[in-house]
């Protein structure tokens, strides 16, 4: 009797706390949306320091939603002067290092969550998402949402936002090992009022001699690109297929997006072959992975914020349609 | 004023600002002994040696040595060609420790409860070793994946931060 007692117990213990998890779990999710919102719609201006590997480096990010539509500008303040500014769906990338601006007009996808339904339904299929506690950052009370992967495809993603408006204040990316992989983290910000619109102005000077990559594309539709997955990532799809003059001359290469709602993985590809560039195989570039392999006459780069053994599977599987 | 101490450890002022610091630390024996704590900090839980009495003596010591003060900066940022001397890598030391001690303080938090915080491991960092027209290849492939994913949750511009980081370059 007692015996069933326990059971029975136990049993009611297993059912409640699977529901205050599915509650949590949706309060999570809920944060998300809250954390996507905010950095959409709310005037901010701080510092935050970004950490990649062992390397820190402290910039500015200022920005503005008017009349006008959205405005924002982040500078680096260590080392190199170079700084990034955006003005609705145009993106300039200035650097002055070597003289270059990257300009892309193809908008940002706001695709975290750009369907709020699909993209929870993939987000709970590989993610355990939940709450963590209430904590401080840059003098400011914040949530923190957990995100842990469910298998090894992905990062386990963790979030701080601002109690009252949602705004991210912090976030970091672990790997399987639970090292830090990248970290940004503000340590002054000012929300809502009080923002310094002078901050949007360009700092650096830039002429004619400057070299101007445009590397706006030519969308096109998935069955247009010509490349199938001989065997899909799980929780990974096919987002977007664009032509951009990116190749080496200029010429343009086949851009491939891959997302599970969180995480993205590109795939560029273009003609090459081995041993062309830096070689094969798996490489990276701060928190970005990348992993190359060469079919037929064709160079593949696949990259993202995802572990290699990720990389490596999608890149693999990528075969020409038949 | 702690914060100002903090954010100066962090390499998080402007110069101003980090010589107003500076001074005012110099004046006010609060202000310096949270300076000290920092420093003790930071070594400790690197299991420094160092953490002996008198060691932040020392260090005091080697500040008010030099006539020109700096605001510290992560060692790995200093760039050779900003020509910073001697002193400075003294206190780069120092500040990195304590940034570090950032990291591990933020600790994990675990998704069924509070779990005991564990220290921060930082993942390896990636070498260069590509000629610099593949890294603008690779900075532009950076780009271009930045510009159409969003950023997930990281709001606005600042996931562009990976593009224009210094360590975008590539490596094994």
């Amino acid at each position: 009797m007692r015996s069933l007692v326990s059971l029975f117990a136990s049993c009611i213990l297993l059912v409640s706390s699977g529901a205050v998890w599915s509650q949590t779990s949706d309060e999570a999710l809920s944060w998300l949306s809250r954390i996507s919102s905010a950095g959409q719609r709310m005037n901010y201006s701080g510092i935050f320091v970004y950490q990649s590997g062992s390397g820190f480096e402290t910039s500015r990010i200022t920005h503005v939603v008017d009349a006008g539509g959205e405005r924002e500008r982040l500078e680096v303040l260590d080392g190199s002067p170079r700084e990034v500014i955006r003005r609705n769906r145009e993106v300039k990338c200035v650097l002055p290092d070597t003289r270059t601006i990257i300009i892309d007009r193809s908008g940002r996808q706001r695709s975290f969550p750009s369907r709020l339904g699909d993209a929870h339904r993939t987000l709970s299929q590989f993610y355990d998402v939940g709450l963590g506690a209430v904590e401080r950052v840059a003098g400011f009370d914040t949530r923190l949402v957990v995100l842990a992967p469910r298998d090894d495809l992905r990062y386990r993603h963790e979030f701080w936002a601002e109690l009252s408006t949602g705004l991210l204040l912090k976030s970091r990316m672990l790997d399987e090992n639970g090292n830090v992989v990248e970290q940004f983290a503000f340590t002054d910000v000012i929300i809502g009022d009080g923002v310094d619109q002078g901050l949007l102005k360009p700092r650096i000077e830039t002429n004619d001699g400057w070299r101007v990559i445009d590397a706006d594309g030519q969308v096109l539709t998935s069955g247009e690109s010509g490349w199938v997955l001989a065997d899909p990532l799980p929780g990974f799809e096919l987002r977007s297929v664009s032509k951009r003059p990116l190749g080496r001359g200029g010429k343009p290469i086949l851009h491939l997006m891959y997302g599970d709602g969180l995480s993205a993985i590109s795939v560029f590809i273009e003609p090459g072959e081995a041993g062309s560039g830096g070689g094969l195989g798996p490489l990276a570039s701060g928190p970005i992975n990348i992993y190359r392999r060469t079919i037929d006459d064709q160079l593949i780069t696949v990259l993202g914020e995802v572990p290699q053994v990720a990389l490596r599977r999608l890149g693999d599987a990528l075969q020409p349609a038949p | 004023m702690k914060d100002e101490v903090s954010s100066l450890l962090d390499g998080a002022l402007d110069e101003a600002f980090a010589r107003q610091t500076l001074d005012a630390m110099r004046k006010n024996e609060a202000q310096k002994n949270q300076w000290d704590l920092y420093c003790l900090i930071g070594d400790s839980l690197r299991g420094d040696p160092a953490t002996r009495p008198g060691f932040t003596d020392d260090v005091m010591a080697l500040i008010r040595a030099e006539p020109t003060v700096l605001a510290p900066r992560a060692e790995s940022r200093v760039a050779a060609s900003e020509g910073m001397g001697g002193w400075s890598r003294r206190i780069l030391a120092v500040a990195a420790s304590v940034a570090m001690f950032g990291v591990v303080g933020w600790g994990v938090t675990s998704l069924v409860g509070a779990g005991a915080e564990q220290p921060l491991v930082i993942a390896n960092e990636p070498v260069n070793l590509f000629a610099s027209g593949d890294e603008d290849l690779h900075r532009n492939y950076v780009f271009v994946h930045q510009a159409m994913n969003g950023g997930g949750a990281t709001p606005s511009a600042i996931h562009f931060v990976r593009t224009v980081a210094n360590d975008s370059g590539v490596g094994r």
